[in-house]
């Protein structure tokens, strides 16, 4: 009966509030169907926008997202504001009955309205989002707005401890945790380990708590409580670094390393702050003039508009069709490590005779043991393409689950490669479709290559080389066209974690330079890709070595 | 053994309120120092004194909303800021501004605190809300602010506790709404063991209810009699005009007043003993309790 009364007080008190969040999020959630609609139709074929959320992360409901914030705020406010004004909080704390039961029914009354209000939202969201998306986003968006919700009971906790709360300093404190928790945690993709946001929102309620004993001038004096002060504020701080880390920390290349087939050697051009820049060599600097003059296949383009094409370099004439099929870049970082939340892949279906690569209405989806094949205007997935690619799939003896697919996800490429792909037993195949033809090959890694971690494929004019791969070991190997070559690239002191890579050619030579923002190495090929020389550079001392 | 069961061990059987050594102060505004206090169950106490002198800080700290810089306050021997469940069920406590749920109607503010309270008595609720032109469905926050008191005040008499806390009644009440919540209370508490600590500026209404008085004032002395004692004891004399400076010099005149054409003297001497003291010629003035009190606590 006592619990059945402080739920019903809250219920006059918050009924108003959840009625006005639900047509708030019953209004929005109809503007966002109304947009997509649209933005649906206007696209052509649908399939884009699906990639653009599997492949760019581009969650159409992601402005959906502060609403279940927003809810919090209004619950918290709502439902405590009115107990401070007036002190009305002293009525509570003098009812026979244990503090920490009112506490913890008004917690659950409030916490229930937040989850009745974002399912309301959540349930709205995902019945639209059904209607174009396949099920694999449909349960990333339903993913999202779980974490989202949980955000929103974290940030309920925290605002509600620092409204009741009475020591002004301590009322600050309590503030800071939901508005750290909100900036920490709102984001637009999450994780297993930020369910973390659970063991948060448990804790949350001991300050709430804190807050409704300050209100008799008493405290919660477990030492236990106070420790885990430190530890939340040390989780906070922690994953405030990382988070940091991951969204705005970027390497900023100091030094561009090139070589120079007119003087024989390594030279580079130093970034400084402000647009400055000087150039050299290890021994002599000189300006810029004089640095594109000693790059010619680099800045190949003011030598035409010059007039100087052709040129002669060791007795070879360079023009300007040389220069440009000699030309390829491969780069990589580190975040290219990173899974996509969806594994969801457009399949391409180049017609040969008919030139460029249209934008296919299939895409298929990694399951757990297939791969089915969805057709974008049904959203259903397409059964004959799906019995084709699995029968092929079987025909390859491939081991399902499917551990990574790489693959070149833009139809704006000359012809395309298909998709690589490591099966179960970690064995490397080819599934592309051209012709309406689907083909699954699988691509012979040689033994000494070991464990695949990455591959890079770059469609390009060339056709020499399908792109890379690095293994477990940081080796990057080059993978020939067509025959599926491993050439190994002597790259000494690279790590795959930790450095970024980017390999230009020109019609002598290639060059790949590596770095870590701290040490800038180069490593020279030549067109056979057999190692010719090194330099690294030391960013912090500008020296190079050998 | 708890320090609840020590203070208990301590505490007579028939004491409802105890407060020892007690002080508390504002920044460098001393309020309280070194207070004793004891209300016996079965008592009306009045806590009285002017606005601003503390009445309302003493209640926060005996219901434990304020730490006192020093000292103890003990209710039912439990600590007055962390009184269990149990006692907080035998202490009705009325906050100053007849503070309540104003976003709840009369019927819904009764059936929230019903569940609570074991002794619930609905019927003193509902008496009292009968006495009222109002609508069961009416919100608090519609009503005035009289009628809003009358439904606060039914809600501590129907928790029927064992000590009434009456934290200024009167503000904001006309003389009528006064009159009712008096006449109401002395034929509640009539015939029953029920303590009562009241406070309120509004002496006219006391006299006859309050059996203790404890006198706040700006010092941070408190005087403590019964109400008998103070109306019979502490007196009032007039006399021709008379100097500050000549009556300063005896201390046994409490306080001082001047008049158009004459002086006013307070203090506790009999007449006979004051004018052999004053060497002035004294008329003893017959005076109310409310005249009497700020004979005591001055009108400014």
């Amino acid at each position: 009966m006592v619990y059945k009364a402080i739920y019903k007080k809250e219920w006059f008190k918050l009924r108003w509030s959840a009625l006005a969040l639900c047509v708030v999020a019953l209004s929005s959630a109809s503007y966002f169907w109304f947009n997509l609609d649209f933005t649906f139709k206007s696209i052509e074929p649908e399939s884009m926008m699906w990639y653009r959320f599997a492949q760019l992360e581009d969650k159409p409901y992601a402005s959906l997202a502060p609403f279940f914030l927003f809810s919090a705020l209004v619950i918290a406010v709502a439902q405590f504001l009115p107990e401070i004004i007036r002190n009305r909080v002293r009525i509570l704390t003098h009812l026979p009955c244990p503090l920490r039961t009112v506490v913890a029914h008004h917690l659950i009354a409030g916490s229930l309205s937040i989850f009745s209000i974002n399912t309301l939202m959540t349930l709205a969201l995902i019945t639209i989002i059904r209607r174009y998306y396949p099920d694999e986003i449909v349960l990333v968006a339903a993913k999202d707005c779980l974490f989202w919700s949980l955000l929103a009971l974290a940030l309920y906790l925290g605002l509600s401890a620092a409204i009741i709360e009475r020591n002004r300093w301590r009322k600050a404190y309590k503030l800071l945790f939901p508005v750290l928790l909100s900036l920490l945690y709102f984001k637009n993709r999450y994780a297993s380990q930020d369910l973390i946001l659970i063991a948060l929102i448990l804790w949350l309620t001991l300050p709430v708590y804190d807050s409704f004993l300050s209100v008799k001038v008493q405290r919660v004096k477990s030492i236990l409580y106070h420790l885990s002060i430190g530890a939340v504020c040390l989780l906070i701080v922690s994953v405030g670094i990382t988070r940091y880390q991951q969204e705005y920390r970027h390497f900023v290349e100091q030094y561009y390393i090139f070589y120079s087939p007119i003087i024989n050697d390594f030279i580079y051009q130093k970034n400084g702050q402000g647009h400055q820049f000087s150039y050299g060599t290890q021994t002599t600097t000189f300006d810029r003039q004089e640095y594109e003059h000693l790059l010619p296949f680099v800045y190949w383009k003011n030598l035409d508009i010059q007039g100087k094409l052709p040129f002669t370099l060791h007795g070879q004439q360079y023009d300007k069709q040389r220069i440009k099929a000699a030309r390829l870049s491969l780069q990589y970082h580190p975040a290219s490590l990173d899974t996509k939340e969806v594994a969801l892949y457009p399949l391409f279906n180049p017609i040969s005779h008919k030139g460029v690569i249209p934008f296919p209405e299939e895409v298929f989806a990694i399951k757990h043991d297939r791969i089915v094949v969805y057709d974008c205007e049904t959203i259903q997935p397409e059964p004959l393409l799906t019995e084709q690619t699995n029968a092929l799939l079987k025909q390859q003896h491939v081991q399902f689950p499917i551990d990574t697919m790489w693959g070149k996800i833009t139809n704006m490429k000359p012809y395309d490669w298909g998709y690589f792909f490591k099966d179960n037993l970690g064995r490397l195949f080819n599934l592309k479709r051209g012709d309406n033809t689907l083909t699954v090959n699988e691509v012979l890694v040689p033994q000494q290559v070991g464990e695949i971690v990455h591959m890079q494929i770059s469609e390009n004019r060339q056709q020499n080389v399908y792109g890379y791969a690095i293994n477990h070991l940081s080796q990057v190997y080059l993978i020939s066209y067509p025959n599926y070559k491993f050439i190994p690239l002597r790259l000494d002191g690279f790590d795959y974690q930790t450095m970024t890579f980017h390999l230009i050619s020109d019609p002598i030579q290639y060059i790949v330079r590596y770095h870590d923002d701290k040490i800038y190495h180069a490593a020279l090929f030549n067109r056979d890709f057999q190692f010719l020389k090194s330099v690294t550079l030391d960013s912090a001392s500008s020296q190079f070595s050998h | 053994m708890q320090a609840g069961e020590i203070l208990r061990s301590e505490h007579p059987a028939d004491t409802v309120i105890q407060i020892k050594k007690l002080s508390h102060s504002y920044g460098k505004k001393q309020i309280y120092h070194d207070l004793n206090l004891t209300i016996k169950a079965g008592t009306v106490f009045g806590l009285l004194g002017k606005n601003g002198v503390g009445k309302s800080t003493l209640i926060n700290i005996l219901m434990g909303y304020l730490e006192p810089s020093a000292g103890q306050c003990v209710v039912f021997g439990e600590p007055s800021h962390c009184l269990s469940a149990n006692t907080r069920q035998r202490i009705a406590l009325l906050y100053e501004g007849f503070t309540s749920y104003d976003y709840m109607s009369i019927q819904q503010v009764e059936r929230f605190f019903a569940p609570f309270y074991r002794r619930w008595k609905q019927n003193i609720f509902y008496d009292l809300i009968d006495r009222m032109d109002v609508q069961l469905e009416q919100k608090l926050s519609s009503l005035s602010f009289g009628q809003k008191s009358q439904v606060v005040l039914g809600l501590l008499f129907a928790q029927d506790a064992d000590l009434l806390i009456l934290d200024d009644y009167s503000m904001g009440l006309d003389a009528g709404y006064r009159c009712l919540f008096i006449d109401y209370l002395k034929n509640y508490i009539r015939d029953t063991n029920k303590t009562v600590l009241i406070t309120s500026h509004v002496m006219s209404d006391l006299e006859k209810l309050v059996q203790q008085v404890a006198i706040v004032d700006r010092s941070s002395a408190v005087y403590q009699s019964s109400m008998s004692d103070f109306c019979q004891q502490f007196h009032c004399y007039e006399t021709a005009k008379i100097s500050d400076e000549f009556i300063s010099s005896y201390t046994e005149v409490h306080r001082i007043e001047h008049k158009l054409n004459s002086t006013r003297l307070y203090s506790f001497m009999p007449h006979n003993e004051l004018e052999q003291h004053v060497h002035h010629p004294l008329t003893k003035v017959d005076i109310c309790f409310e005249e009497r009190f700020l004979g005591f606590v001055g009108k400014y």
